[in-house]
């Protein structure tokens, strides 16, 4: 199983996730995003940031299969996934949180959020489930989209962007 | 006697001479058959004359009866009709009396209206400045209400005011919760260089959630501060509009009244003419009541009269058989003397007969004399009851005249008081419906009062919250002082922390200015506030005070009202009185009327029986020589 020694927490719809803090590189305000044509429906577009082009991934499509709804409250997390930079755009980020060793419960079985977490945080005697992004997981739920066909133009258009 | 005694003395001187005796008893029988046969003729005359002289008295007799039967017919026409009159004048005068009872009722009824009505006018006019007061009242309210009206709306500004330095407040707490969260992101991959920042970070970053937390509270205290100031601020231009709406109603309320005066005035006026009339009235009356009196003591003379007449007539019928009775017996005595060889013993029976005649026909004739007279006072009477009734009438006719325009007054006085209470009527409507306005604006104010109070509670709240809005901040800025002493322990890899611990200072010093700012703003609209609760206060005791000054208006006219139903009653009663008046002179009109015809007719009556007494006299005059010339004959007879 693995383990974090501190994660950034965020919220989206309704619900906690934590992301490891040594993969999150910075949190910044929702900002105008750039659509990109012909992408997967969980690219929202890009952004740049301080010169750099990043994708923006609607995390609520990564849980929900839905798009969100963009507003100006919501955040935008830099994280870092297999070598890239890439824009996790949640409703909000709560916290920065030093996270106990005995809080780590790895979950068994298949679903759609197992899909990119198969470890909870369980703070507060479990009043508090918070699930762990796998960053593996996340990368490969990006790369195993319902568009396969299009499969490698867009995760080759991912990488072009995000280079 | 003496001539017998004077033959004897002849004889008894001639003695011897026997035949010359015989020859002058035969010349003296010659002489008394001379004499006897002239006797004869004498009496035989007598006789007839006295016949013829009894058969005339006779048939004057029976033409003076028939005369005095006359007369006594007509007297009882005369008595019958003074009875019909008697009787009338009495029905008359009763009415008269009823009239002028009637009469002191409409002066008495007209007096009390009189006084009630200026009694009412006092009271009115000082109603209406009762009304004319608190409607000034009431428009001072109403102003007062635009003025905490508008007031109020500037809340509404002032506390926009607030919100927007609240969404200030409020980014900056997400900014410095955004700086701080990417701070411990840093300090945690600075890995041991980083922990003492991390610990700052997560501190600022959790004053930043509540400073967020009071921001949003204050954001949703405002929003209904707004809200309850729109609603507020309407229901004070609600309570001003039913203010000027009953201030407007006032005004029309003492424009309504202020015509009360006139007409109070115009009915007193009217009650004055009537008192005039009706005391003119009783002054007719009473004058009227004397010509019946005038005529109640002619009639009375005349019916004194006829019966004097009456029995002289009778005494002079007695009279007149008295002498039938004696001419009787003297047509019987001279029948008798006409048989008799010696009128002798006769004369002496028929002188006292004819001097018995004598003495009953001076009687006779005295009853007729009297009889004259009595017909003299009795036309007299007649004359005086004509004069009497003829005035009656003419009175009558002013006595009905002005009680037709009595009448008609109190006719008039009905409808002007009608009229007037009328008015009254409507204003007392009005002055409900003002009352129960001002009423309710009184309490709509009073409920305001108590709304704006809540308001003030409410930003009592803001004021604590702003307070810790402060102390969050002070807390912020000395941390990212800490936060800068730790960068600073971290040397070269601390450089970036203590930028971010400078951004944050920067944004804590924002925070707490704004947050004096809220605190000035906030004092501002608590003052204001205060302001606007005593001011709505005041406004609405002094509705509250007009609704207890109209109340006591309303009880005013109310009571006006009453006092008014009672003068309309009494002068309804007046009118079917002065309605019956009319009914009733027109019936002594024509009582009066036929008092005259009877009087007239009484006139003419007498003045048959005046010649027929005349005519009596004659006959009694003429019955009277005849029984003179019996008389002389009686003595004749009697020689």
């Amino acid at each position: 199983m693995e383990t974090v020694e501190q994660v950034v927490i965020f919220n989206c719809a309704n619900n906690e996730f934590a992301f490891d803090i040594m993969k999150v590189q910075e949190i910044i305000r929702y900002k105008k995003i750039t659509d990109v044509p012909q992408s997967d429906p969980f690219l929202l577009g890009v952004v740049n940031l301080r010169g750099s082009v990043l994708p923006v991934i609607d995390f609520l499509y990564m849980i929900k299969n839905q798009n969100s709804k963009l507003e100006k409250n919501k955040r935008i997390i830099i994280v870092e996934v297999e070598g890239n930079k890439v824009g996790v755009l949640v409703d909000a980020v709560r916290e920065v949180l030093r996270v106990p060793e005995d809080s780590f419960e790895e979950l068994v079985g298949q679903g759609r959020t197992q899909s990119i977490s198969n470890v909870m945080l369980k703070l507060n005697d479990g009043e508090r489930i918070i699930s762990l992004i796998d960053q593996k997981m996340f990368h490969e739920s990006l790369h195993e989209s319902d568009f396969t066909d299009e499969e490698n133009s867009s995760e080759e258009q991912i990488e072009e962007l995000a280079s | 006697m003496g001539r017998l005694a004077s033959m004897k003395v002849v004889e008894n001187t001639d003695l011897d001479l026997e035949s010359f005796n015989e020859k002058r008893e035969e010349a003296k029988k010659k002489v008394r058959e001379k004499l006897e046969s002239r006797s004869y003729e004498r009496k035989k005359k007598i006789s007839e004359t006295l016949i013829d002289s009894s058969k005339q008295m006779s048939r004057q007799i029976t033409d003076c009866l028939e005369f005095t039967e006359k007369l006594n017919s007509l007297m009882e026409s005369i008595s019958e009709k003074s009875k019909v009159t008697t009787q009338n004048c009495q029905a008359v005068d009763n009415v008269v009396n009823e009239l002028e009872k009637s009469s002191r009722f409409t002066k008495e009824v007209s007096n009390k209206t009189r006084e009630k009505i200026i009694s009412l006018r006092g009271l009115v006019s000082e109603t209406v400045k009762e009304i004319n007061h608190f409607v000034l009242k009431i428009n001072e309210a109403s102003k007062r209400n635009s003025e905490s009206s508008k007031m109020i709306q500037e809340l509404k500004t002032k506390s926009n005011d607030v919100g927007e330095m609240i969404s200030a407040v409020s980014d900056i707490a997400d900014q410095t919760n955004l700086l701080a969260l990417n701070a411990a992101i840093e300090a945690a991959r600075a890995g041991d260089y980083g922990k003492g920042f991390a610990v700052v970070a997560d501190e600022v970053r959790n004053l930043a959630e509540v400073a967020d937390r009071c921001a949003s509270q204050i954001k949703d205290d405002i929003e209904i501060i707004q809200n309850d100031v729109g609603v507020i601020s309407n229901e004070i231009l609600q309570a001003e509009k039913t203010s000027t709406k009953q201030s407007d109603n006032g005004a029309v309320i003492g424009e309504n009244l202020s015509h009360f005066e006139v007409e109070s005035n115009s009915i007193v006026d009217l009650c004055n003419d009537i008192l005039l009339a009706v005391t003119e009235l009783s002054q007719s009356s009473e004058n009227f009541k004397n010509d019946l009196e005038d005529i109640v003591a002619s009639t009375q003379e005349s019916t004194t009269a006829a019966t004097q007449i009456f029995n002289s007539v009778q005494e002079q019928v007695k009279g007149l058989s008295d002498i039938q009775e004696s001419s009787d017996d003297l047509s019987n005595m001279a029948y008798e003397l006409s048989e008799s060889a010696s009128m002798d013993s006769q004369a002496n029976i028929l002188v006292a007969s004819a001097e018995e005649l004598s003495a009953t026909i001076t009687e006779s004739d005295i009853a007729s004399q009297e009889i004259m007279s009595s017909i003299l006072q009795i036309s007299q009477g007649a004359k005086m009851q004509i004069n009497a009734a003829q005035e009656g009438g003419e009175k009558i006719g002013e006595f009905s005249d002005l009680s037709k325009s009595a009448g008609d007054m109190s006719e008039s006085l009905e409808t002007k008081v009608h009229s007037l209470k009328d008015v009254v009527q409507s204003s007392i409507q009005k002055v409900e419906e003002m009352q129960k306005g001002i009423t309710k604006a009184a309490k709509d104010s009073f409920s305001s009062a108590d709304k704006v109070f809540e308001l003030e509670e409410r930003i009592v709240q803001i004021k604590k919250v702003v307070d810790s809005i402060t102390a969050i901040a002070l807390r912020t800025n000395m941390l990212a002082v800490q936060g800068a002493v730790e960068a600073a322990r971290a040397g070269e890899e601390g450089k970036g922390f203590a930028v971010v611990a400078a951004d944050i200072q920067s944004l804590a010093d924002n925070s707490g200015q704004n947050a004096e700012e809220i605190k000035d703003l906030v004092h501002d609209i608590e003052k204001q506030i205060n302001y606007a609760i005593s001011d709505i206060k005041s406004t609405a005791n002094m509705n509250e005070n007009s609704a207890i000054e109209s109340k006591r208006a309303f009880d005013k006219l109310e009571k006006v009202n009453m006092e008014f139903q009672e003068v309309l009653d009494e002068i309804s009663k007046v009118r079917s009185n002065t309605a019956g008046n009319i009914l009733k002179t027109n019936n002594i009109t024509e009582d009066i009327k036929d008092i005259v015809e009877r009087a007239q007719d009484a006139s003419s009556s007498i003045d048959k029986a005046r010649d027929v007494a005349t005519k009596g006299n004659k006959g009694m005059r003429e019955l009277s020589q005849t029984v003179s010339v019996v008389v002389d004959l009686a003595d004749e007879v009697q020689k």
